[in-house]
């Protein structure tokens, strides 16, 4: 088996698309772009596919990450052809590559994401000070539910959770946040617990108009690093 | 429309819904046009959820047949889900087509397809949000031609109030034809009603409202008649007289969300010669008319490499009797086994299953396996016109035991003409035998954790069958045979499902009811009564005080027994199968004797006399 990994883009046609009706949408159009997938063996043989990270419903993306096994040899650029020729409205391949002998998953590789958040703000403000002082807490706490034990809900810190984040006024109370937040298995924070509790600090006096997912990282020794750079044949 | 409201509702509106993926709109293979150049719109309107109308074979064809039309633009609609609604109705959204998200009140005919009576009221609700007049009588110049078809069309005196006109019949030739008529209409600028004359000349249209139903002292029907000249007395349903020559469409929706039916259905045949006489599907479809196997291959190839669907369904009423049906599954098989694409065989009758079939299919993905035995005795079956014994059942069902299966699903009717409580034990009675027949498979070579699922519906009289003439079992009835089924088969290895009998009893109102009745679901609607098909929805307590309201008895459409010359409320629709013929099965079914299959030998139901030079051969 041959493996490789997709780069693609989720846009505001499919942001509504949940994670297993992604996997399912991707997995037909693999075959109508008659990519040779690789099958898992057992009972129940599925085609070998997983996603590096699930996508929140409602959030568009620049940078998601399918990784495929083929039985073939296929470049990349024909993987992103072909495909792109059979994709619907909303989602398209970015990039593809061929990656070494028994990589990594892309699932084991994220640890973190960059978001753009759009805020609208009922006024002007100093965003810039908004955020130091958010982020100058010896804790930032938030109110997490918990799906898997009855939506109880938990206060976490999530300070240790972000990593950076950079405002970008765009005058008229819009403001961009740019922040790059733990994502995947060990930690990971959702942008919008972080919108609630940035909430709760500066007051409930924004909006927030879209969030966008930038890409995902692998902290390779301190590093973030883009996951298509990581484990290329 | 204003584009704002669609980028309200797309990116506002849809966070707050449950399954936002239901409204998206853009699925593979959906249709979008530009505005310009398009004379038409049509809105196919599906009265139920969007995962039970994306299920829908005939939806799919339609849809694709009139935007193959190059001026016209037809889009889907279903229900809103009661979340969504309610939102719609909270910022004043009125009901939009799925695709370009325009409001379906400006469009020029909205269109539904009635597979079930229970879906009526979603209609009435779906005009109401869409801003269109609930009934024919009220909607003006410039209001859209509200149509329907489908099955249930074939009684369509409940909604004679609310639906401008009904296609009978199959839609792939007629539809193009309504669309001819209504260039011209358009193009003449001529007035509402004399579309509808124009109209009601194309054959298989029904439009009510040039008809007069009298009455007689005791609440029947007196006469239906013609009330405009040049009305056909009687409407004849549209049949396609070569199926291989019949539009199909070489692509189909790939929905982005699960559906009920998500996978490529091959319709292989139209019809069935069986003549259950419980079944109307049986009746309307007449007569058979099957596909070949090289046209069903090249459907299924452009459909595979169009959709990328793993799996293709044969579908069909009784797949079993498709002439070569193992020569279509081995050739599916052996072309698509490399690409993994599975096959399954739906309604296939426990007297056809083929071993080898079965194992060949098998081979791709184990299913459950569902048999339909109908009834508990071999009387009832015999009544029932069911033509298959216990020995055929456990033959099938101990070949399937033997191939390593445990998983099986068998289903029940009760309330059927003539039934006692003997024939309701015979129901458990077969049950047992058949986990009798599983525990006879050495234990090392049968398959594990037998499940035994025995479901019973209650029995339904429907229009155009030997049994529209017969009263429905009351409500204590069936549910005295359900509990006694409960009791029964209160043991490990079964699971016993039954019907609700107060939906049963509504259904039953509405397909044998009359026009009278449109005036009670526009009450049941105002009271709140919609997807009732839904146990979660359904408000029973609702229903009957909107009957009280309208002054209507349900059991005088459910209950009654009728003379054998009483005029129906279905006189007037000429489904082919002759009145002669349903009479004569209806003897002899109280008589116990049955009738054969007239795949060998015709038994006269009269269909073959529907269309000049006939069908059958
Ligand atoms: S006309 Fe004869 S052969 Fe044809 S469907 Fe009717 S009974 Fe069967």
């Amino acid at each position: 088996m041959i493996n490789m990994r997709l780069k693609f883009i989720k846009g505001r046609e499919t942001k509504y698309i949940s994670h297993l009706d992604l996997l399912r949408t991707f997995q037909r159009a693999l075959r109508r772009a008659h990519i040779p997938m690789a099958y898992s063996g057992g009972f129940n043989p599925h085609p070998e596919m997983s996603f590096a990270s699930a996508l929140g419903v409602g959030l568009t993306s620049m940078g998601e990450y399918l990784d495929i096994g083929v039985n073939e040899e296929i470049s990349g650029e024909d993987v992103i052809m072909r495909l792109n020729a059979v994709l619907p409205v909303g989602l398209r391949v970015e990039n593809a590559v061929v990656l070494k002998e028994k990589p990594r998953s892309g699932m084991a590789l994220v640890s973190h994401a960059r978001y753009n958040i759009y805020l609208r703000f009922e006024k002007d403000i100093d965003i810039e000070d908004c955020l130091r002082s958010f982020l100058a807490q010896d804790n930032i706490l938030a109110v997490k539910q918990q799906p898997k034990k009855d939506f109880k809900t938990i206060e976490i810190d999530i300070k240790p959770m972000i990593r950076e984040i950079k405002a970008l006024s765009q005058g008229g109370g819009e403001v961009v946040l740019d922040c790059v937040l733990s994502s995947g298995s060990k930690a990971n924070l959702k942008p919008e617990l972080m919108l609630q509790a940035l909430k709760k600090q500066i007051g409930d006096i924004f909006e927030d108009e879209k969030i966008e997912r930038i890409d995902l990282y692998s902290d390779m020794e301190g590093e973030l690093t883009p996951l298509l750079l990581i484990d290329n044949a | 429309m204003d584009l704002n409201i669609k980028d309200y509702i797309y990116d506002k509106l849809l966070p707050k819904v449950e399954r936002p993926g239901r409204y998206i709109g853009t699925e593979w293979n959906s249709i979008h046009k530009a505005l310009e150049g398009i004379n038409i719109r049509f809105a196919f309107c599906f009265p139920d959820s969007y995962e039970v109308g994306m299920s829908h074979l005939g939806m799919k064809i339609l849809y694709h047949l009139l935007n193959d039309q190059k001026d016209i633009y037809c889009e889907r609609v279903f229900a809103p889900w009661p979340d969504m609604e309610s939102l719609m109705r909270k910022e004043d959204i009125k009901l939009f087509a799925l695709e370009s998200r325009d409001y379906i009140q400006d469009f020029d005919f909205v269109g539904f397809t009635l597979q079930y009576e229970m879906s009526y009221t979603n209609i009435i609700n779906m005009l109401d949000l869409a801003g269109v007049p609930k009934l024919t009588s009220q909607r003006r110049e410039g209001d859209p031609f509200v149509v329907a078809g489908g099955p249930c069309a074939y009684n369509p005196e409940p909604l004679s109030q609310v639906i401008d006109f009904f296609m009978l019949g199959e839609g792939e030739e007629q539809m193009l034809e309504v669309m001819e008529v209504y260039r011209q209409w358009k193009v003449k600028g001529m007035k509402r009603e004399e579309f509808l004359e124009l109209v009601s000349k194309v054959r298989g249209v029904y439009v009510p409202s040039f008809y007069d139903v009298s009455y007689n002292e005791d609440n029947t029907i007196k006469s239906i008649m013609p009330n405009k000249e040049g009305v056909p007395e009687k409407v004849k349903k549209r049949v396609i007289k070569d199926l291989n020559k019949a539009y199909f469409p070489d692509k189909i929706i790939v929905p982005f969300i699960d559906v009920v039916h998500d996978r490529i259905m091959l319709e292989i045949f139209r019809g069935c010669t069986r003549g259950c006489r419980f079944c109307q599907a049986g009746m309307i479809y007449r007569p058979v008319r099957e596909r070949t196997v090289e046209e069903l291959f090249s459907i299924a190839e452009k459909l595979v490499e169009s959709s990328g669907y793993e799996e293709i369904s044969l579908s069909s009423l009784s797949t079993g009797d498709y002439s070569k049906l193992s020569e279509l599954a081995e050739k599916l098989l052996s072309e698509y086994e490399k690409d993994r694409i599975g096959l399954s065989l739906p309604s296939l009758r426990i007297d056809s299953i083929s071993l080898k079939l079965l194992q060949e299919v098998q081979k791709v993905r184990k299913t459950g396996l569902t048999f339909a035995p109908e009834a508990g005795s071999q009387r009832l079956r015999d009544v029932i016109n069911k033509n298959v014994t216990e020995e055929d059942l456990i033959n099938s069902v101990g070949a399937a035991f033997d191939l390593g299966y445990s998983n099986v699903k068998l289903y029940f009717m009760i309330g059927l003409p003539t039934e006692t409580m003997e024939d309701v034990e015979g129901i458990a009675d077969l049950g047992y035998k058949v986990m009798e027949r599983y525990y006879q498979v050495p234990k090392n070579q049968r398959g594990k954790g037998i499940n035994i699922t025995i479901s019973t519906s209650c029995f339904v009289p429907k229009p155009f069958t030997p049994f529209q003439w017969e009263p429905q079992d009351n409500i204590e009835a069936m549910r005295e045979k359900q509990k006694h089924l409960q009791k029964m088969l209160r043991k490990k290895g079964f699971t016993y499902n039954w019907h609700d009998p107060n939906l049963s009893l509504l259904e039953a109102v509405f397909a044998r009811g009359d026009r009278r009745l449109s005036k009670v679901l526009i009450r049941a609607w105002e009271l709140g009564c919609k997807f009732d098909g839904w146990d979660e929805h359904f408000k029973y307590e609702a229903w009957l005080q909107a009957f009280e309201d309208c002054g209507i008895e349900p059991e005088f459409y459910a209950l009654r027994k009728r003379e054998l010359e009483e005029v129906l409320p279905w006189s007037h629709i000429d489904v082919g199968v002759t009145k002669k013929y349903l009479k004569s099965e209806y003897r002899k079914a109280l008589k116990g004797e049955t009738t054969r299959d007239c795949r060998t030998v015709c038994t006269g139901c009269g269909i073959n006399l529907l269309e000049e030079g006939g069908v059958c051969k």
